[in-house]
């Protein structure tokens, strides 16, 4: 501008602009702390959800565990008894039927670490995707003057955490020594933010916001409970 | 009085005047992510319980003191499967707050 009354209206543009700049970003930690909030509520409340759906099916596996030691003990019955003339053939006969139950168990079993731990795996998955979702849509309005990258990754993803003993058929299960670790779900958000190049030249700024989150089991005595997975507060 | 000193009598004033809307625009535009983060905060308060963390509520003091509140009452609530807590303040910016928030988890009736 070539006269001062140019100069005047120029730099009141600028103040103008620099104030609405201050004032977007005072709204943007207002919405940054609000998608935070909705990210760890979602994830805390769908990790206990599928905690306890793990749970419950842990729960089922061991108790299975009287059956798979009746019907071992019925089968070294029903062999020592075939080893005999006398109960030979009702011992054979025993160890067929035993033997069929025993296979019908462990399929059992078996589907039913395969069901849980693919249910968990895809609830998982979805709730990781939602929570993308959720973060990606908030992170569109503030594109035109911030650039913006924001993503949640898993850090574990749960299995049931649990091991056969031996390799016999219908084996009993225990949970593992790491229990809590391999079974955890917990889940990581992080958003790096800086003012894009047009806004630079009012503005400088660029930040960082991270939250962890998630559930874990635990069980003391019997009793099964859920430990949530939460940045220090 | 001269123009010129009316010129700048009236500059003064529009001065003011401009000044004293801006901040009452930035100590309301304040009041907006200061709600949320009360709100974070709570959650957060709420979440320690449930972990079992010693010293929740003495935190959250320590916390609204750093951001100069004053005459803070915080009352917290556990029933079976739900917890609350309750806060009463004096913001910085002059206004009272009288915030209370709750949470519901499943974590041992499994």
């Amino acid at each position: 501008m070539k006269n001062q009354n140019g100069f005047v209206q120029l730099h009141s543009i600028f103040i103008i602009i620099f104030i609405m700049m201050i004032i977007f970003s005072i709204g943007f930690i207002g919405a940054v702390i609000q998608v935070q909030q909705e990210i760890r509520s979602s994830c805390l409340k769908n990790s206990i959800s599928i905690q306890n759906d793990i749970i419950r099916s842990e729960k089922i596996l061991l108790q299975m565990n009287v059956a798979s030691t009746t019907l071992r003990l019925a089968y070294y019955a029903a062999v020592a008894a075939s080893l005999f003339p006398p109960t030979a053939a009702a011992g054979q006969a025993q160890m067929k039927t035993v033997q069929t139950l025993r296979k019908n168990l462990d399929q059992a079993q078996k589907l039913l670490l395969q069901i849980t731990n693919a249910k968990a795996k895809v609830e998982s998955l979805a709730l990781l995707a939602n929570l993308n979702q959720l973060s990606w849509q908030k992170k569109q309005i503030w594109s035109f003057y911030l650039h913006l990258i924001s993503w949640v990754r898993p850090i574990q993803l749960p299995k049931m955490a649990v091991h056969a003993v031996g390799s016999d058929l219908a084996p009993n299960y225990e949970l593992d020594t790491d229990y809590k670790h391999s079974q955890r779900l917990e889940l990581s958000w992080q958003m790096l933010f800086s003012t894009n190049k047009r806004s630079q030249k009012f503005l400088q700024d660029q930040a960082a916001f991270s939250l962890t989150c998630g559930a874990s089991p635990e069980r003391k005595q019997n009793k099964w409970s859920i430990e949530i997975i939460a940045d220090k507060f | 009085m001269n123009q010129k000193g009316q010129v700048l009598m009236e500059a003064a004033m529009i001065l003011a005047i401009t000044i004293a809307g801006l901040f009452l625009l930035l100590k309301k535009g304040m009041q907006i992510p200061l709600d949320f983060y009360l709100d974070d905060l709570i959650e957060k308060v709420l979440i320690c319980e449930y972990q079992k963390q010693l010293d929740c509520k003495a935190r959250l003091q320590q916390k609204l003191r750093k951001f100069h509140f004053q005459n803070i009452v915080i009352q917290s609530n556990s029933l079976q499967n739900e917890k609350s807590v309750s806060i009463i303040a004096q913001s910085p910016f002059g206004f009272k707050i009288n915030k209370e928030s709750f949470l519901k988890l499943n974590l041992t009736n499994l």
